[in-house]
């Protein structure tokens, strides 16, 4: 384990408590603020990624403190690295800031000054707080996820005054409208602010998302156990809902040490890059509609509509009819210890279908991507350079479709399915992220150049690569099946017994209340559980970070006007850009 | 004197400017559309939703989305989602009320014609599994009050949501 943080936290070792974690982490306290920032600088320079900050109140435990813990991505072989630092109340109520190291961690000071009321020492800017609880419909002083906060504290405060929310100040500015929180098609809530810069181009957007807050991370802590945790999980997110059970189940199974059979992990896998396909397909279908390529986008609606019917017949009872079961979205097949399946489905049907599928999928949109209108209009629309990407943090498919082809957590912390050195998915994932087409599929040049080199991270990118992920997930369940159909009778999940006894031990990681961390790849990138353990297998908290925290950020730079990169869009150009990254509304809103 | 109905009124109107309309393009080669009078006009009436989303996860607007694709096509049912709410005849509300939405539900819902809401979902039927949140609003009754169809599920299949649908359109 030679690897740089650890020979750069090996001198001062004796000073920063190094606890044991499951393999593939390193967790360190370090307990001085100058020291931490430096280390952080060194992760920077080190090119380790951000992926999630989260803060805990342990006032009422061993630390006495708010505990914030950072957790990056990086090294040689790839690690989680989570750096803890205590901030006591008695000494400062600031939160040591990396905004100015890691731009990717705004959006993560911004939540935390909402849910706990306690500020970065750099300093929002006022338009910055208030982003998550309006102070149009919560009272100031409300701070949901501090431990001493009660339910009833809203009705104490009922008589305090509501203000206007500071983020409007932004619009008094310039030449500037709000778009949202309700908006013309069937879609989720965002208020959108814009700014033009005279006439019909954007000079910059700003996305206020919290008009979804339904205040899900203290609802763990008050209503749910370790074991039904995944229930709420999985309605976080409609689209995402298998990916976020996963995580979830993830993050309790590395808690409590539990190992899952193999065969779930391939089911929970095939599962994923499932949920990955029927919502690529969905995706690209509405990009087609948003620039009214009707003739492609309804076919490609009646494939949508071929794998929820997929869904709905791999999810129903037996017995059932599967078009009056309403569970289209892969929900409740999670459980903490395994999978739990209806029934199990005809393999072969379902790889036939899929692949019938998939092929015509792929067919269509290359189709409608080599028609010249639709590639100049997708074309340069919306541009995110590598750079930025970097920068931002950006992830998942809009991290790859800007060239930063290592951003997937099935390569860099592979687990489960993707760990299997019998299956061997690393060599399907690394070596056919971009398909290369022979000569003859491709007479247009774009197309070429987007699949091979050149991914200029444009709505046109975003798409070619959600085409090569579909045929890359195809690939990958062929194979689980392959595996799958040697061995149906396994058992898939661990019996109640079995379960219980591990989460019986009360002491983890040499230290009540230690958390575990789970990850998913969903469709639209990591999705990151954090789960802190409290007494009889409650949750004490649970921290989760959805991948469009990045991605809005992402969509903002992508949307503003920039000569540097000749990004110069209109405002009509913006709906054909957020369909290309469809970022979520209510995973961000938590 | 015995007084009419207004329904009746209307109906008569109805008659009348249907044979005044076939009247004045009398060609012979023109098609003449029957004329629907009374009971057997509504089961031709057109339902237009608005959509309104009040914290959903996405589950019921994938629903509502799939009921437009080429396979079920709502809109053979002249059942579609206007841009507006004051074009629409019926809010379809998914999610449990958030408070910060809260605002913008009241405005969306005064801005009806009139004010009809279907509550697609088991969180807009009762705040679902959220309902206990601190999140959550207390329901205001210019909300609950308008509530003339609740359609529950999580999320509501296709089938079920086009079922309650059509069971509105022929009232």
């Amino acid at each position: 384990m030679t690897n740089g943080i650890f020979a750069a936290v090996q001198e001062n070792c004796t000073k920063y408590r190094n606890f044991p974690r499951p393999e593939g982490e390193l967790f360190f306290t370090i307990p001085i603020r100058n020291e931490l920032i430096s280390l952080i600088q060194f992760l920077e320079r080190e090119q380790y990624s951000l992926l999630n900050i989260a803060l805990n109140d342990e006032r009422g435990l061993e630390a006495h403190a708010y505990m914030i813990y950072y957790t990056f991505s990086g090294g040689e072989p790839r690690q989680f690295v989570i750096l803890g630092h205590a901030v006591n109340p008695a000494q400062t109520t600031l939160l040591p800031s990396i905004r100015k190291i890691y731009e990717a961690s705004i959006p993560f000071e911004q939540e935390i000054a909402d849910f706990f009321g306690l500020f970065s020492d750099d300093g929002l800017s006022p338009e910055e707080t208030g982003l998550f609880l309006h102070s149009s419909a919560f009272p100031v002083g409300h701070a949901p996820l501090r431990q001493d906060h009660y339910q009833k504290w809203l009705k104490d405060h009922q008589a305090e005054e509501l203000t206007k929310p500071a983020y409007l100040n932004l619009l008094q500015t310039g030449k500037s409208f709000s778009v949202g929180p309700i908006h013309a098609q069937i879609i989720g809530g965002g208020l959108f602010l814009f700014k033009m810069k005279g006439g019909e181009t954007i000079e910059d957007v700003f996305f206020v998302p919290g008009h979804q807050h339904r205040g899900i991370e203290k609802m763990f802590e008050i209503e749910y156990t370790l074991r039904d945790g995944w229930k709420l999980a999985e309605c976080i997110t409609g689209d995402t809902a298998f990916a976020y059970g996963m995580a979830y189940c993830e993050a309790v199974e590395s808690l409590t040490q539990v190992n899952i059979p193999p065969a779930a992990n391939y089911w929970r896998a095939l599962f994923l890059e499932l949920e990955r396909i029927t919502n690529h397909i969905g995706d690209v279908a509405n990009s087609f509609h948003g620039i009214s390529a009707v003739l492609f986008s309804n076919r490609l609606f009646t494939l949508l509509e071929a794998c929820y019917q997929l869904i709905q017949q791999i999810t129903s009872q037996p017995g059932c009819n599967p078009l009056e079961n309403s569970n289209f979205i892969l929900r409740g097949m999670n459980r903490v210890g395994g999978v739990i399946l209806p029934s199990i489905p005809n393999l072969e049907d379902l790889q036939s279908t899929l692949n019938t599928l998939v092929s015509e999928f792929v067919q269509v949109a290359l189709g409608g991507m080599r028609s010249k209108s639709i590639c100049k209009r997708l074309a340069s629309t919306g541009i995110l350079t590598s750079e930025q990407a970097y920068k931002v943090g950006a992830a998942g498919f809009v991290a790859r479709a800007s060239g930063l082809l290592w951003r997937d957590t099935r390569i860099m912390h592979p687990h489960g399915a993707y760990a299997d050195a019998a299956l061997n998915l690393q060599d399907i994932i690394q070596e056919t992220v971009i398909p290369k087409y022979g000569e003859r599929d491709r007479p247009l040049e774009r197309i070429a150049a987007v699949y091979e080199e050149d991914l200029t991270g444009d709505a046109l990118a975003r798409m070619a690569i959600r085409v090569a992920e579909v045929e890359v997930s195809m690939m990958i369940i062929n194979r689980l099946v392959k595996h799958l159909k040697r061995n149906l009778n396994e058992k898939l999940c661990l019996t109640e017994d079995e379960i219980s006894q591990r989460l019986e031990q009360t002491r983890r990681f040499d230290r009540p209340y230690r958390f575990g961390l789970g990850i998913a790849e969903s469709w639209r990138g990591e999705v990151i559980f954090q789960i802190w353990e409290g007494p009889d297998n409650s949750i004490y908290r649970c921290n989760f970070r959805d991948p469009s925290v990045f991605n809005w950020p992402a969509l903002r730079i992508s949307v503003q006007f920039n000569m540097e990169t000749k990004n110069r869009n209109l405002f009509a150009d913006f709906p054909v850009i957020n369909k290309s990254y469809n970022n979520s509304y209510p995973g961000v809103s938590k | 004197m015995k007084k009419t109905k207004i329904s009746t009124i209307l109906s008569l109107l109805r008659e009348n400017i249907g044979m005044m309309l076939l009247r004045k393009r009398s060609y012979s080669s023109f098609v003449h559309y029957p004329v629907i009078a009374g009971k057997e006009r509504s089961k031709y009436r057109s339902v237009i939703l608005r959509h309104l989303d009040c914290g959903s996860c996405q589950g019921c607007e994938l629903a509502l989305l799939r009921l437009e694709n080429p396979v079920i096509d709502i809109l053979q049912y002249n059942i579609k989602a206007e841009a507006s709410p004051r074009h629409a005849y019926f809010l379809a509300m998914t999610g449990p009320i958030t408070r910060n939405s809260l605002e913008a539900a009241e405005a969306t819902v005064t801005a009806m014609p009139v004010e009809a809401i279907i509550a697609v979902g088991d969180c807009a039927v009762d705040g679902g599994m959220f309902k206990s949140s601190y999140a959550i609003a207390p329901r205001p009754n210019a909300i609950s009050e308008r509530v003339v169809l609740e359609i529950p599920g999580c999320p509501p299949s296709p089938l079920v949501l086009e079922q309650k649908l059509l069971e509105i359109k022929a009232k």
